[in-house]
């Protein structure tokens, strides 16, 4: 009796809990990504065979583009992940992870929860990453080489002036970035001052006439429809008057491995 | 003595337009930057920086502007709506014209149209689920009220299930602008296109004006209507149009502002009594006040704390608007 | 009314169903007609075809010597005034304010009303006996005080012609006497032409100069009361027994309904010496 009931509640907690499976290592053959910088990360790791779902945001590096979908942020494929067999699936925990996490757990798939949403997440990811796939010194020279090229790179910037800078997630309404998000603490290393910095909301909402009451020098506007002739109306900027306005595909942009690149990037259209 | 004169439609509309001019004035001083510019700029007329002016001209009096065009397109269309539907909970969004312009401006932001061409679209896609609206719910040659509300509310459910399918298929900043779309605001809008839609918007406001007697008429019933001469069908038609093209007007360039088509309507019977006449005018001042007032809260009071942000215009007009209204209803008994 | 209203073959059908077939008949100027009949008779119907709401598919009504149909809205609102049944705005317009609505016919486009538009609606209020509630919220009176002002409004039409639809069927019996007494002094003091429906067989006769009775969207009689009022025409028309007697001052006729004789009176009843013919009693003794 006391037998049976032992294995119903084993049973019962299987079922309720799932099978929390701890892949090992080398068991590990086949990884979805659920986000575009988790998807670099794999790549820049060598474990880019081993990849078979990505999201439909995934465009970087470009064999991605052979790789299966199961869907972008709100709407990802439970099925199609669970087609793919996955024996890993990585993903950074937000709203919309919720659920499917949930859902992983109980079909026993082993899942790395990894947060890359800041620079000091990116190396973090890597190392964790690199852990998880049994290659933990290729983690430890991916991350030493991305901090020393950031560490050059941003050396050199910060002896220059710096920049007043708006950095436009949004044109309109305006949406900016502010203290302390993943875009703000890039701008600082590249020398730049944001001049959202002083909001501590992560998206602040800025009026034009915030705008032009900080007179930036620079606008980046992340924005990814064409701007048209929208700052030009807003003459007295001294970005817009000195035409030091940038659109930047935000892609590039991300807590990933191409850091440096970034880095440089925002770099060059702050000084030039 | 109850009835509306001449004299009493004048001064009201003057004590109203007036109280909008010195709103309009009032607004134009606040914001970020040093709260009495305006008096600023008058001592120093020409030594007023490139940057100050851009704040006066470039930021702020387009935005008041539009505030004042939208207040007033939503203030007396909703009133027109509430009477032609015979519904006090009707709002301008209701019979779907609005869906028409979001789904516009959603479907062209999701096929990345240029920025210029959106409200194009977007009006132009009002216009068309104004039709449909007309042309189905004319069907039996009456334009009723249920039939108007009916044929309405389905095609707002049917557009609004295009946008939401629209929102899952978009990436993940398309999906953020849908949502500020939604929303509404009020920020950054060129002076051309504020007043091609004030034009529009003032032009219905002149016809639903001159249809204020009829619509009197209407709200006895379409036989009292008819036995008193006027002929149902012609007016609900002239209202629907006068009233939908206002709100096909100012969507694609504000998004969907709530609450104050809903509100205003009873706030201003109850200020200057149910008469069409002037209820209409009136609660178009009203309406351009309150979104003004609203506005300017929504762009000065988080600005100088530790999040620095503005807030959305549409949370406002119901935070402001329902107080506003709740002290209306109890200083006279319904 | 000036002219008479010459009704000629009035066929009205609501889609396939026809209510109205085929009435001609003629309203004298400055009579008080009565319409009745019973419940789908088509009482409202003709009423409404009378006033312009509803056009006739086969037929014709003609005020003098003009086409009903013909006439201008304007002019047709200048002559003939009609009372709905009930009428339930959803604004909180003051009963002045309703009354004044009367005057739209008088107004052209987009007007105000002017000083003689304002003391046309006092007098009509005051004809109607409602000038004292002239501020007061219409949806604050009650049925019957609501009737005269929607009566008040249609006086302020200055027509000749005033249709009623059922102005009493909601009415307590004091203010349908009331209503009634309003309409005769205004078609004797003003002249006013009345038609009115009305399902008081007894309330018709004391007040309509003539009587038309529907049966079945058929004008069965035509006439005074006390040549329409007969047992014959009750019993044919509402299927019903019922007797005709005389007001002993007025000469005008009543009726009143025969009560179905009772049960045959039980043996019990009768040893218990009760009346077999007085009502039963509750709780049944014994």
């Amino acid at each position: 009796m006391k037998k049976a009931l032992v294995l119903l509640s084993a049973l019962w907690a299987f079922l309720i809990g799932g099978y929390p499976r701890e892949a090992s290592a080398k068991d590990i053959q086949r990884i979805i990504s659920f986000r575009p910088n988790v998807t670099e990360i794999l790549f820049a790791l060598g474990l880019g065979a081993k990849v078979v779902g990505v999201t439909d945001f995934c465009h970087y590096p470009p064999e991605v583009e052979k790789i299966e979908r199961i869907g972008g942020y709100f709407n990802r494929r439970l099925e199609k992940i669970l087609s793919l067999q996955p024996d890993l699936v990585v993903l950074v925990p937000d709203a919309t992870t919720a659920k499917i996490e949930s859902a992983l757990k109980r079909s026993g798939i082993a899942t790395l929860v990894l947060h890359a949403d800041s620079i000091d997440d990116v190396y973090d990811s890597i190392s964790k990453m690199a852990e998880a796939n049994g290659i933990p010194e290729k983690g430890r020279s991916l991350v030493a080489q991305i901090q020393s090229q950031m560490e050059a790179k941003s050396r050199s910037a910060l002896n220059l002036p710096k920049t007043k800078t708006l950095l436009v997630i949004q044109r309109h309404p305006l949406i900016t970035s502010g203290d302390g998000t993943f875009l703000d603490r890039l701008l600082t290393l590249a020398g730049g001052e944001n001049i959202a910095g002083s909001s501590k909301l992560p998206y602040p909402q800025f009026s034009m006439e915030s705008v032009i009451a900080r007179a930036p020098e620079v606008i980046i506007d992340f924005d990814a429809s064409d701007p048209g002739d929208f700052w030009s109306r807003y003459d007295s900027i001294p970005a817009v008057k000195n035409q030091r306005v940038r659109h930047l595909t935000p892609d590039l942009f991300i807590p990933g491995p191409r850091l440096p690149e970034a880095l440089d990037l925002l770099i060059e259209n702050l000084h030039k | 003595m109850t009835l509306l004169t001449p004299r009493k439609w004048i001064g009201w509309n003057l004590l109203l337009a007036g109280l909008l001019a010195v709103a309009m004035i009032l607004a134009m001083t606040v914001g970020e930057k040093s709260l009495f510019l305006f008096t600023h700029w008058f001592t120093h007329w020409n030594s007023l920086s490139p940057e100050e002016r851009d704040i006066l001209f470039v930021s702020r009096l387009p935005r008041i502007l539009l505030a004042a065009v939208v207040g007033i397109a939503l203030g007396s269309s909703g009133t027109a709506f509430q009477g032609l539907l015979q519904n006090s909970l009707a709002d301008p969004y209701i019979l779907g014209v609005s869906s028409g312009a979001a789904l516009g401006s959603i479907l062209s932001l999701a096929l990345g149209l240029p920025f210029g061409l959106i409200p194009i679209v977007a009006f132009s896609s009002s216009l068309a689920a104004m039709l449909l609206v007309y042309k189905t719910a004319s069907l039996r040659g009456q334009l009723a009220p249920h039939t108007l509300l009916l044929t309405g509310v389905i095609l707002n459910a049917f557009l609004f299930a295009f946008i939401l399918i629209l929102n899952g298929l978009v990436s993940f900043e398309q999906s953020q602008k849908i949502l500020y779309l939604l929303i509404g605001s009020l920020d950054s809008e060129e002076y051309g296109r504020i007043f091609f839609v004030g034009g529009l918007v003032l032009l219905g406001l002149v016809v639903l004006t001159l249809e204020g007697h009829a619509l009197n008429l209407l709200t006895a019933g379409p036989d009292a209507a008819r036995t008193l001469g006027v002929d149902p069908y012609k007016h609900r038609r002239r209202i629907f149009f006068a009233a939908s093209l206002m709100v096909g007007a100012i969507v694609p360039l504000a998004g969907l502002i709530g609450f104050i088509g809903l509100f205003v309507p009873h706030i201003a019977r109850r200020i200057v009594g149910p008469d069409h006449r002037l209820s209409i005018p009136a609660s178009g001042w009203i309406g351009a006040i309150l979104l003004i007032v609203c506005d300017t809260l929504a762009r000065t009071v988080l600005v100088s704390s530790r999040f620095q942000t503005e807030l959305p215009v549409g949370a406002i007009t119901a935070l402001v608007g329902a107080p506003f209204f709740l002290i209306l209803l109890k200083r006279r008994p319904s | 009314m000036k002219e008479p209203v010459a009704v000629q073959d009035l066929h009205f059908s609501y889609g396939e169903k026809e209510i109205l077939k085929g009435l001609s008949f003629e309203i004298r100027p400055g009579e008080i007609l009565g319409i009745l009949g019973p419940n789908a008779s088509g009482k409202t119907t003709l009423i409404k075809n009378l006033a312009g709401l509803l056009t006739p598919s086969r037929g014709v009504i003609r005020i003098g010597s003009r086409e009903l149909s013909s006439l201008p809205r304007n002019e047709r609102a200048r002559s003939i005034a009609f009372v709905p049944q009930g009428e339930e705005p959803f604004l909180p317009f003051s009963v002045e304010q309703i009354v004044m609505m009367g005057r739209a016919p008088y107004l052209g486009l987009w007007g105000f009303e002017s000083e003689a538009d304002r003391k046309k609606a006092q007098d009509a209020m005051a004809d109607a006996d409602v000038h004292h509630l002239r501020d007061r919220r219409f949806s604050d009176l009650s049925g019957g005080e609501r009737q005269r002002v929607i009566l008040a409004r249609a006086l302020a039409q200055e027509a000749s012609l005033l249709l009623l639809d059922e102005p009493t069927s909601h009415l307590d019996l004091h203010y349908q006497i009331q209503l009634l007494e309003l309409c005769a002094r205004l078609n004797r003091e003003q002249k006013i032409t009345v038609v009115l429906s009305i399902h008081d067989l007894n309330l018709a006769c004391l007040y309509g100069h003539r009587l038309l009775i529907l049966k079945e969207g058929g004008l069965f009689a035509l006439g005074e009361p006390r040549g329409v009022m007969t047992s014959a025409m009750i019993r044919t028309v509402y299927e019903t027994d019922a007797s005709i007697g005389f007001h002993t001052d007025s000469g005008l006729p009543y009726t009143l309904p025969i009560r179905l004789a009772p049960a045959k009176p039980d043996a019990s009843a009768q040893n218990r010496g009760e009346n077999p013919d007085s009502p039963p009693r509750y709780p049944p003794s014994g």
